[in-house]
């Protein structure tokens, strides 16, 4: 029989193993995390410090990489002489949104709270369920929590459980990369990341509290992307409705006023698909169940917002002078709200309302290129389509009311040059370019 | 549910918990009850067959000690059942049954052939039959060993896994070690060398023109199966160890064998010493094997006497080996090749040792002993490679493309099987590492002895050190399977 004294010491040393293994363990991880990591440019990693040095929040804006371009608290801490900010990220979904929320409402008293659930964000919702990356932007800067444990276990399968967890794990094949640890550790022994300082690019810049400004605009005046796959009325994921059904019930029992909006983005991604007036629709349905107001900016008359390419940076995201204008709107809605006749009852009305008018061109990849053409207003226009090559041009479509044509999948890098009119009216020229995404379709 | 799994860790670590907090007369129920669970998470009607399976030993084995006079008629007719489930389950609804796969009991080649032994050593009175059948059970579905063994004996491990089992510190760091080190040799080497293999082999419509580079991808498939399947092996025998269980060892360095006997006597070790105590030795005792010795004895001496019985059993263990591993003609053929290469070794041995003498070799040399272990190597890669093929049509594809097509400038085909440089550097890493422990463990050396005899902080480094390499290099995650061993199929 052993002695109890010694029993006693055995139990005590293996209590101590296990705490210093695991600690040791945990600073393994810590190290390799600073030697293969490189997150000197991660915008949300200052977003998360600034939003956790905070003394107060007022109105709390969330959503998706359109958020991120298009909501400057700068403009709105001024217009609405509060207290604001940003909290949205790339590809953000739905879940993620109200983790965020769940964040601030844990630390702050915020007056309001604004969910983006516009298209973009079922749309992230709907690409992103199989992949974490989306979720890391935020949880990774997160402050160690039970609720961001418990998020990180139930959103990750089997594959990416030890990725949530073990951070260096992602990057791990960087370990044999000498050069590219002598990088990372430089950058994190740098002053500029040590002090969370905005890193700056020309063509897009972090402006603090969460915003990111950006004073790019299309070059030409119509759009030219490819076709992703789009959120109908028909799929939207039941779980997206789940979790708007959450978001309201956790506000109304904090008692935190919660709006659901969606920001504006250019109507020649909104007429590229089909669908979107019985989308909004449906959302504006499952708002108003829980008896949480929906406002769709992409419905404002063009005496409030003009469709005009030069705010956005590409379809979907406001640029610097976009986001200014569209905050100081938003800033009246929120102080005095917009009169009830600022907004058309549906997409097709705001159509319909609309001159015919060129927005671009939306391709995909069908062995050829499939192009569908988009135009706003109801009267169809005439189109001359052809393909510069060199000095011959290859005429596709010659004056008709098409909807589409098809490119050559050898030709697709050639210029594509459109000319538009409408009856007897002016000829307008564009060059349009198809990008090489084409080919990973 | 597969041993490598988060699932399975979380089970292993809360079943450890709960079985040293329980009393230690009911231990063995934490267990049986975690490898139900274990089990029922393949499928409820596989767990109804395993333990319907495990009835027939367990009531077989009662009769057998209860009426010694019928005790050969009930032997035979238990064996006979539980071959006819082992037979329908995996030879013919694996063919005839296109959803056969959720009949087909994960394990059931490692579990018959243990209930099998069972009876017989009941039978022989080398065992006594156990009277409660949850604790049987609890032997019969032990989760670690019961997917891909080893092969246990009841009469070995049985009371040990139904006993009662003090905590011992030692045991608990013992087992993560080598549960660790199972963890390192499947995730950081067989599963990359997976890769490679079934991208080769799964093209060989493109590689097929390259005898060199399917040369270095018949030994790539051989390490990749020692370390999947001893990756295994010292994952569940880790595993056994942290409750205090003592499971039979399955591998002892194989690839240091200087002969192709040899090599069997330390690779699946628990199969291959079933196939002699349950087989080969039974089989030499009868009177039809005993009575064509004699006759060739007679004829030829006494030495062509022991041959005989070494041919026909060995020739009738090497079938039944190959149509264990599956119901393929490749597998049967597998079988030959092992049963011929062995039967020949043996029956020539005196001529082969001649041979060595006249040619002057000096067989204790080091270089003729490590010529001895490449060719022992070289047999077995060539044997993996006629196992893991689809059918003989493949075999005599890749046969004819070394012999034919033999041009070593193919082997920079190696850039084409999805392992980036990272992936060459770790396996590297992964294999001299092997190497060496094994090299140290040939001498004597008990590692994991020498590791308990640092100092705390050390060994606590070390400890947390290897799980982070293991976590940081492992092959699994998003696009790779490591749920999947490759001698988990047989």
């Amino acid at each position: 029989m052993e002695p109890r004294g010694d029993k006693k010491i055995k139990i005590a040393m293996g209590i101590t193993a296990v705490f210093v293994t695991a600690a040791l363990f945990v600073l393994f991880w810590h190290v390799l995390w600073y030697m293969l990591v490189d997150d000197s440019e991660n915008y949300t990693r200052i977003t998360l410090h600034e939003f956790y040095e905070q003394e107060n929040i007022d109105y709390i804006f969330i959503g998706a990489s359109h958020v991120r371009n298009g909501i400057n608290p700068q403009v709105l801490d001024k217009e609405l002489d509060a207290d604001t900010f940003n909290l949205a990220s790339s590809s953000q979904t739905i879940d993620i949104s109200f983790l965020m929320l769940k964040e601030a409402v844990a630390r702050f008293s915020p007056k309001h709270v604004y969910i983006d659930l516009g298209y973009r964000m079922a749309q992230e919702h709907f690409n992103a369920r199989t992949s974490m990356t989306p979720s890391y932007l935020m949880t990774d800067y997160m402050k160690p929590s039970l609720r961001k444990t418990m998020f990180l276990i139930g959103k990750s399968d089997s594959d990416t459980l030890v990725n949530s967890f073990l951070l260096a794990r992602r990057n791990n094949e960087d370990i044999i990369n000498i050069e590219k640890i002598r990088e990372n550790i430089q950058k994190k022994n740098s002053d500029d990341y040590k002090n969370y300082a905005y890193p700056e690019h020309a063509e897009e810049g972090y402006a603090g509290k969460g915003y990111t400004a950006t004073p790019l605009h299309i070059t030409e005046d119509v759009y030219c992307e490819l076709k992703e796959d789009f959120v109908s009325e028909d799929n939207i994921d039941p779980a997206y409705f789940e979790e708007i059904s959450k978001i309201a019930a956790y506000c109304e029992s904090k008692n935190i006023p919660l709006s659901f909006i969606s920001l504006p983005i250019s109507s020649y991604r909104l007429l590229g698909y089909e669908g979107y007036d019985g989308f909004d629709e449906k959302i504006r349905e499952a708002a108003g169940q829980y008896g949480v107001s929906y406002t769709d900016y992409n419905l404002l008359k063009e005496e409030y917002w003009a469709d005009d390419p030069r705010m956005f940076r590409d379809s979907a995201h406001l640029n610097t002078d976009g986001a200014a204008e569209f905050d100081r709107l938003l800033a009246r809605d929120i102080l005095e709200g917009l009169p009830e006749d600022a907004f058309y009852g549906s997409l097709a009305e705001k159509n319909s309302a609309s001159l015919p008018e060129f927005r671009g061109i939306l391709y995909s990849n069908d062995g050829d290129i499939k192009c569908d053409i988009i135009q706003s207003g109801d009267t169809p226009l005439e189109y001359r389509v052809s393909l510069a090559d060199g000095a011959d041009n290859i005429l596709i479509s010659d004056w008709d009311t098409i909807t589409s044509f098809s490119v050559p999948m050898e030709k697709y890098d050639l210029p594509l040059c459109i000319e538009t009119r409408a009856g007897s009216g002016p000829v307008r020229e564009y060059t349009l370019h198809i990008g090489d995404d084409v080919l990973d379709e | 549910m597969s041993l490598v799994s988060f699932e399975s860790f979380a089970l292993v670590f809360i079943s450890l918990i709960v079985y040293y907090i329980v009393p230690i007369k009911h231990r063995w129920l934490v267990l049986l009850a975690g490898s139900l669970y274990f089990y029922a998470r393949s499928g409820i009607v596989i767990t109804a067959v395993m333990a319907a399976t495990a009835f027939i030993a367990y009531y077989g084995a009662i009769l057998i000690e209860k009426d010694r006079e019928k005790s050969k008629k009930i032997l035979i007719f238990s064996i006979v059942l539980i071959l006819a489930v082992l037979v329908c389950t995996k030879y013919l609804f694996g063919h005839l049954i296109s959803f056969a796969h959720i009949l087909i009991p994960i394990g059931i080649s490692y579990y018959s052939l243990s209930l099998v032994g069972y009876l017989a050593d009941v039978y022989w009175k080398k065992d006594s039959a156990e009277h409660d059948f949850l604790r049987w059970l609890s032997f019969v579905a032990f989760f670690p060993k019961i997917l891909q063994g080893p092969i246990s004996s009841h009469k070995v491990t049985g009371r040990n896994i139904t006993g009662e089992n003090r905590f011992v510190y030692e045991n608990v760091c013992y087992g993560l070690q080598r549960m660790i080190w199972g963890l390192f040799k499947k995730l950081v080497i067989a599963d990359r060398l997976g890769l490679w293999v079934s991208t080769v082999y799964g093209d060989l419509e493109g590689y097929g023109n390259s005898g060199a580079f399917l040369i270095v991808t018949m030994f790539a498939s051989a390490v990749q199966l020692y370390m999947d399947f001893s990756g295994y092996t010292d994952i569940a025998l880790g595993i056994s160890e942290m409750f205090g269980i003592t499971l039979e060892e399955n591998f002892e360095r194989p690839f240091f064998s200087t002969s192709a006997a040899g090599f069997w006597g330390r690779w699946h070790m628990t199969l291959s010493g079933w196939f002699k105590d349950y087989l080969f030795l039974p089989l030499s005792r009868t009177s039809a094997v005993k009575n064509a010795s004699r006759k060739m004895g007679a004829r030829f001496g006494a030495d062509a006497r022991k041959k005989t019985m070494i041919t026909i059993c060995s020739a009738v263990v090497w079938l039944a080996t190959g149509i264990w591993h599956g119901a393929g003609v490749n597998y049967m053929v597998w079988g030959l090749y092992w049963g011929s290469i062995i039967i020949f070794s043996s029956i020539f041995e005196k001529q082969i040792n001649g041979i060595s003498r006249i040619l002057h070799i000096n067989t204790d040399a080091p270089t003729w002993k490590l010529f001895r272990m490449v060719r022992t190597v070289s047999i077995f890669a060539f044997g993996r490679m006629i196992a893991t093929q689809p059918s003989l049509h493949e075999v005599r594809h890749i046969i004819r493309a070394v012999i034919k097509e033999f041009h070593p400038e193919h082997l920079s085909y190696i850039k084409y099987v999805y392992l980036s440089g990272y992936d060459f550097v770790m396996l590297a890493i992964g294999l001299i590492t092997v190497l060496v422990i094994s090299i140290l463990q040939e001498r004597g050396m008990k590692v994991r002895e020498c590791i308990a005899t640092w100092n705390a902080i050390p060994r606590w480094i070390f400890y947390a050190f290897s799980l982070t390499v293991v976590l940081l290099v492992g092959v699994y995650g998003s696009g790779y399977d490591t749920s999947s061993f490759a001698y988990q199929f047989f």
